[in-house]
C-alpha cells in the first residue's frame, strides 16, 4: 500500500506540474497553427475577434516559455507592430543569455528532469535551438532598423556576427575535418571558379550553411556598406561566398568592396550614380515541423512498452520558388536566387541532439517499466492495466521548435534611379504589386514574406 | 493519522510562507561594485568615466591650456557603441562633462540643448510675449573650442565554461580649428563569468 502510495503521488504531482497549457499532452506543432494564421490577419481582422485571445500569459510561465516569445514576437513583427515585438525579442535574448552561464547541474533542474522520466521530454524547459538564436538577432535587427535605430541595429549585427562565431566554433571538429579534406584533395587554392566544381569544396559549404545563415550574413554586409564600414561589409560579403558560392552577384558584392583601387561604395561606382540599392528577400513558407514516430508493444506478462521519437518527414528539405521582379512596362528586372534553407538547419540541429534524446528515451523506458512492475505488484491487473494506460497516453515525442520561421530564403538586388517606382513581384502562382520609394545614394531592404497563399511585404531603410 | 497530521503542518507552513511574498528592497552605495552579470554596469561607467576625467586634468599640455585661469570651451560630441550591447553612451558622458565642469578647468557648450534654446529665443524674441528690455540677445553664443569625442569598443568570447567580455573606452580631444588631437586617453576593462558547476 505504501509503495502504491509513493508511486500515485509522485505521478500526480508529475502531473499537476505541468497540465497548464503546455506541450506534454497536446503536440506542439498543433498549437503553432495559430500562430501561423495570425501572421497574416490584419489588424482589423483580429480586433474582430478572429484570433482576439491567441496570446495567453499563462504560456509564458510554463516550460514552453521561450518558444511561445519567439513565436509571438515574429508574427508581431509580420504584422509591423515593431516595437512590441522589439520588446519580447529582448526578453527571449535575456533567457538565451542567462542560459548561458547557468550552472552545469541545477537543483530546481531536477525536478524537470524527475517528471520527463515519468512523463515525456516535453515537460523539459525549451532552451532554444543556436540556429533560432541567430534568427532572434536577425528579426531583433529589422525591428530596430524599422523604428530608424541603426546604432541599436548595428548593436545585434555585431551580436549576430558573434553568434555565427560561436556556432562555428562548436562544430570546429567537423569544420576542421571537412576543411582538411578540401585542402589535401585540391591543387590550386586560388582559383575561384574550381570552387564551384569541387565535390569536397561543396561539401564544406553544405556543412557549413547547415550550421550558419547566409541570410543573417548578407543582411548585415548590406547594413555595413550602407553605414559606410566596408572592411565588415568585405567580410560579411566574403562568408556569404563560403556559405552559397553559387550566388551570381556575391562575387561583384565583394570584388567592388574590395575594390584594388581601394574600396567602393555601392554609390560611387559610375554604373550607380543617381540610383538607389533595392534588396528584396523572399522569405517562403513555415519551416518543416517535427512528426512523431510511435511504437508500442508488450513485453511479456501483459506489461507494454511504448516509445515516441520526433522525426523530420524525407521530403522536408523543400526546394523554395524563385520571385521575378518587373519594371512598370513588365520587363524583367531581376530573379532571386536561394540563399538559406532554414528546414536544413533545422534537421542539423535535430540530428546533434538524437543521442541525447534516445538515451532519455531508455531512461523513460525504464522507469515506466518499473512503475508497471509496482503497480501490477501491490495492485494486481487492474494496476497493470492503469500503469499500461498511463505509460501509453503520456509518451509523446518532443516536436517543439520555432515555427513560424521560414522554410527557406531567396534574394535578389538590383539598382533603380531615385524616385517612386511601381513594380511587380511575380511567382508561379501570383503576381503583386510592389510600390516603392528609392532614394539616389541610399539602400532599401524589403522583406517579402508569403506562406498559406497570402503575403507580406515590408520595407525597411538603411 | 500521522500522515494527516504532517500533512496539515506541512500546510500551514507554506500558507506562512506565502503571506511574506514581496521582494526585499534597501538601499545602497552607488559607489559600491555592481556584479549582478557580466554585462555593462554602473561600476564600469564610473570607473571609466573618473579614469578619464583623472588622465585628461594631469595631461601636462592640458595643464599648460588649463593654468592662469583660463577655461577652454569644449563641446561633447557622440561616443559610438561599438560593442554587442545596448549601452547609452550619453550617460558615459555626463558623468564626464559633470566631472570636467566641476573641476573648474573647462567651460561646455551643451549641444543637446541647441534646439530648446532655440525654440526659447524664438519665443522670447518673435512671440511678442516677452518685454525687449528683458530678453537675451540673439546671436551672442560661444563657440566652442574643442571637441570630446570617443568610442567604446568591446570583444566578447564565449565557450561552454566562461564568458570573457574585454571593454575598450577611447576618448579623444580635438581643437577645432587646428585639427590637430590635443589629447587621447584610454581605459580597459575585463570581465570574466565562470559558470558554476553546481547550484540550486
Amino acid at each position: 500500500m505504501v509503495a502504491i502510495k509513493h508511486s500515485g503521488i509522485l505521478v500526480l504531482l508529475a502531473l499537476l506540474s505541468g497540465c497548464a497549457g503546455t506541450s506534454i499532452f497536446q503536440p506542439y506543432p498543433f498549437q503553432a497553427e495559430r500562430y501561423k494564421q495570425d501572421a497574416f490577419l490584419t489588424t482589423h481582422q483580429a480586433n474582430s475577434g478572429a484570433a482576439s485571445s491567441i496570446f495567453s500569459d499563462d504560456e509564458l510561465d510554463g516550460p514552453d516559455a521561450l518558444l511561445h516569445l519567439l513565436e509571438r514576437a515574429r508574427v508581431l513583427q509580420l504584422k509591423g507592430n515593431y516595437q512590441q515585438s522589439t520588446q519580447l525579442f529582448a526578453q527571449a535574448i535575456k533567457r538565451f543569455e542567462d542560459a548561458d552561464l547557468e550552472a552545469t547541474l541545477r537543483l530546481s533542474g531536477l525536478a524537470e528532469q524527475g517528471s520527463s522520466l515519468l512523463l515525456n521530454d516535453n515537460s523539459r524547459a525549451y532552451r532554444g535551438a543556436p540556429y533560432e538564436r541567430l534568427f532572434v538577432h536577425l528579426y531583433q535587427a529589422m525591428n530596430y532598423l524599422a523604428q530608424d535605430n541603426k546604432d541599436a541595429a548595428a548593436v545585434e549585427f555585431r551580436k549576430l556576427a558573434l553568434e555565427q562565431k560561436i556556432l562555428l566554433e562548436q562544430y570546429e571538429a567537423e569544420v576542421a575535418q571537412a576543411e582538411s579534406r578540401l585542402m589535401s584533395e585540391r591543387i590550386d587554392l586560388n582559383a575561384l571558379s574550381s570552387q564551384l566544381q569541387d565535390p569536397n569544396s561543396q561539401l564544406l559549404s553544405e556543412l557549413k550553411s547547415s550550421l550558419q545563415n547566409a541570410y543573417a550574413f548578407y543582411l548585415s554586409a548590406v547594413f555595413w556598406e550602407a553605414q559606410g564600414d566596408l572592411n565588415r561589409a568585405r567580410i560579411d560579403y566574403q562568408k556569404v561566398m563560403e556559405l552559397r558560392p553559387d550566388l551570381s552577384f556575391i562575387q561583384d558584392d565583394i570584388a567592388r568592396v574590395s575594390g584594388s583601387s581601394g574600396p567602393l561604395h555601392w554609390a560611387g561606382s559610375e554604373s550607380n550614380k543617381g540610383k538607389g540599392r533595392v534588396v528584396i528577400f523572399y522569405e517562403q513558407g513555415f519551416v518543416a515541423a517535427r512528426e512523431e514516430a510511435r511504437l508500442a508493444f508488450p513485453v511479456g506478462e501483459g506489461r507494454l512498452f511504448s516509445m515516441a521519437l520526433p522525426a523530420y518527414a524525407p521530403s522536408h528539405i523543400g526546394s523554395t520558388k524563385s520571385l521575378m521582379l518587373r519594371d512598370e512596362n513588365r520587363e524583367p528586372i531581376a530573379t532571386s536566387e536561394p540563399i538559406l534553407n532554414v528546414s536544413a538547419l533545422a534537421y542539423k540541429h535535430y540530428q546533434e541532439q538524437i543521442p541525447m534524446l534516445l538515451l532519455r528515451q531508455a531512461l523513460r523506458a525504464v522507469a515506466k517499466h518499473r512503475l508497471q512492475e509496482v503497480s501490477q505488484d501491490k495492485m494486481g491487473l487492474a494496476g497493470l492495466f492503469a500503469a499500461n494506460v498511463f505509460s501509453l497516453l503520456s509518451e509523446r515525442a518532443d516536436l517543439r521548435s520555432w515555427l513560424t520561421l521560414p522554410q527557406g530564403v531567396q534574394v535578389l538586388q538590383f539598382s533603380l534611379s531615385q524616385g517612386e517606382h511601381e513594380l511587380e513581384l511575380v511567382t508561379d502562382e501570383r503576381i503583386d504589386p510592389l510600390k516603392i520609394q528609392v532614394q539616389s545614394g541610399q539602400t532599401l531592404v524589403i522583406r517579402v514574406f508569403e506562406a498559406n497563399n497570402q503575403i507580406r511585404v515590408q520595407p525597411f531603410r538603411l | 493519522m500521522k500522515l494527516g497530521k504532517y500533512f496539515v503542518v506541512i500546510a500551514a507552513c507554506m500558507m506562512l510562507v506565502a503571506c511574506a511574498k514581496d521582494p526585499v528592497v534597501s538601499y545602497g552605495d552607488a559607489a559600491a561594485p555592481e556584479t549582478t552579470s557580466i554585462g555593462f554596469g554602473s561600476t564600469d561607467l564610473q570607473s571609466i568615466a573618473g579614469a578619464m576625467v583623472d588622465e585628461l586634468v594631469s595631461f601636462p599640455p592640458i595643464v599648460s591650456l588649463t593654468s592662469q585661469g583660463k577655461r577652454p570651451v569644449v563641446f561633447v560630441d557622440k561616443i559610438q557603441n561599438k560593442t554587442t550591447e545596448h549601452i547609452d553612451t550619453e550617460s558615459i558622458t555626463d558623468t564626464i562633462q559633470t566631472k570636467l565642469l566641476q573641476s573648474g578647468r573647462f567651460q561646455f557648450v551643451d549641444m543637446t540643448a541647441v534646439k530648446a534654446i532655440k525654440e526659447q529665443l524664438v519665443f522670447q524674441l518673435e512671440s511678442g510675449m516677452v518685454d525687449p528690455a528683458k530678453t537675451v540677445a540673439f546671436g551672442r553664443q560661444t563657440g566652442a573650442e574643442y571637441m570630446l569625442y570617443g568610442n567604446l569598443a568591446s570583444i566578447e568570447k564565449r565557450n561552454s565554461k566562461v564568458k570573457d567580455l574585454y571593454y575598450k573606452f577611447t576618448l579623444k580631444m580635438v581643437n577645432l580649428e587646428s585639427g590637430l588631437m590635443e589629447w587621447i586617453g584610454e581605459k580597459e576593462i575585463r570581465k570574466t563569468a565562470e559558470k558554476r558547476f553546481f547550484s540550486l
